[in-house]
């Protein structure tokens, strides 16, 4: 039994893995998301600050970080879906699936690899959003 | 076979795969309706009252809605254009330089056929706003089809231009998809203008000033809002003009593209 679950942390460990490395592979990508991550900060925060009612909304760039952030686990955790189904339209998963890997533990390293992706994208965001309003509490953070 | 009827054959190849989408249309016009209904409201909302002289005395809410739905035929011809790269991958784009049709009337036919289904994808959108603003004046409506199957054959052939000299999925994929963002943002569909020249950031006012989306969406205010003209840079006729020199370069650059320049092959 114990041989099959590290059989199956191994073999979802090197899943995983790939999706890492080719994170990496998709740097134009990237760096053009992080630029429309900023964008929106920069843009919609600094047009919309002078319209937006200040009774309402004291302070709009701090009201709309963490929105921003909120976008950014999104499109973060999309790529990892829409390498999948670039995968599949080029019958890449063909390959996968005949890997002598569980199916389980492919699912596995997929969702695992696409959640250390999400996460290694997400803290340039969390690092943008502290320096903008400083470190979070336990009672507020905006 | 007549160039007409040629034209006509290739456009209704774009058009025949919008059948294939009626999930996607249906699935897209209720999500545009909560948007306008829902959205669009809880925005105007946290806007200030000190909007509308910028706005030249249109409510927000109005304002936002033309911006919405200038977003949404851009985006839309942005797909419709993009399609070709999918169609790269699957050998068609190879299958159609083989057919004995004239490579300029290729060009022309695809972009026609691409903003044409543009046009009847966004007509229910275009429909709900115009019910919103209560606008039921035929000749606005007809205008306003008119200039966005214009605005949009642009796009469609920008597109194209891109698709064709990428000759890569992953990067047009990117490209495309940053310009699809950049552009929008860089415009007046969200604020108006002299708020942008308020903020003070001159490179994103010249942006502003220059993109063919605020042209769009300025122009369509201005038909349902005579009164807008007073805060737009220039006049109805002049932005009508800079969509349709615009989309005419674009198209004279792609039929040069597909005559002179485009070869089967070399897809990455």
């Amino acid at each position: 039994m114990s041989v099959r679950i590290s059989s199956f942390i191994r073999e979802a460990y090197v899943v995983s893995l790939r999706d890492l490395r080719r994170f990496w592979q998709n740097i134009y990508w990237l760096a053009g998301q992080v630029a429309m991550n900023i964008a929106d900060l920069v843009i919609f925060g600094l047009i919309f600050r002078s319209v937006v009612n200040p009774q309402l909304i004291p302070d709009y760039i701090r009201f709309i970080t963490p929105g921003v952030s909120c976008l950014s686990i999104f499109i973060s955790a999309f790529t990892i879906g829409r390498e999948v189904g670039v995968e599949l339209r080029r019958e890449v998963t063909h390959y996968l699936v005949s890997l002598p890997i569980s199916r389980s533990a492919l699912v596995a390293g997929r969702i695992l690899g696409g959640v250390l992706r999400g996460f290694i994208y997400q803290s340039g965001s969390i690092i943008l959003a502290v320096l903008i309003m400083g470190f979070p509490t336990t009672e507020k953070w905006v | 076979m007549g160039s007409l009827r040629t034209l006509l054959v290739i456009a209704l190849w774009d058009l025949m795969k919008l059948k294939n989408q009626k999930v996607f249309i249906a699935m897209r016009f209720a999500w545009f309706t909560i948007q306008v209904l829902v959205f669009a409201r809880a925005v105007s909302y946290i806007v200030s009252q000190v909007v509308l002289q910028y706005t030249g005395g249109v409510e927000y809410y109005y304002f936002y809605i033309l911006g919405v739905y200038t977003t949404l035929l851009y985006s839309t011809s942005i797909v419709r254009g993009y399609m070709i790269a999918d169609e790269f991958d699957d050998g068609i784009v190879e299958y159609h330089l083989s057919l004995p049709i004239r490579r300029n009337l290729l060009a022309v036919g695809r972009v026609l056929g691409s903003s044409i289904s543009t046009i009847k994808f966004t007509i229910p959108m275009m429909l709900v706003v115009y019910y919103v603003l209560g606008v039921c004046n035929l000749v606005i409506v007809m205008v306003s089809l008119l200039s966005a199957f214009v605005f949009s054959m642009g796009i469609v052939s920008f597109v194209i231009l891109i698709v064709f000299s990428m000759k890569s999925t992953d990067l047009t994929d990117i490209v495309v998809g940053a310009i699809d963002s950049l552009l929008v943002r860089l415009s007046t569909v969200f604020y108006p203008l002299p708020v942008i020249a308020a903020s003070g950031i001159a490179p994103y006012y010249v942006a502003a000033v220059f993109n063919p989306i605020s042209h769009a969406s300025d122009f369509f205010r201005i038909l349902v809002f005579p009164e807008y003209h007073l805060i737009a840079p220039y006049g109805p006729v002049a932005l009508i003009l800079y969509i349709a020199g615009f989309s005419m370069g674009l198209l004279i650059l792609a039929i040069e593209y597909y005559e002179k320049r485009l070869e089967a092959g070399g897809w990455r």
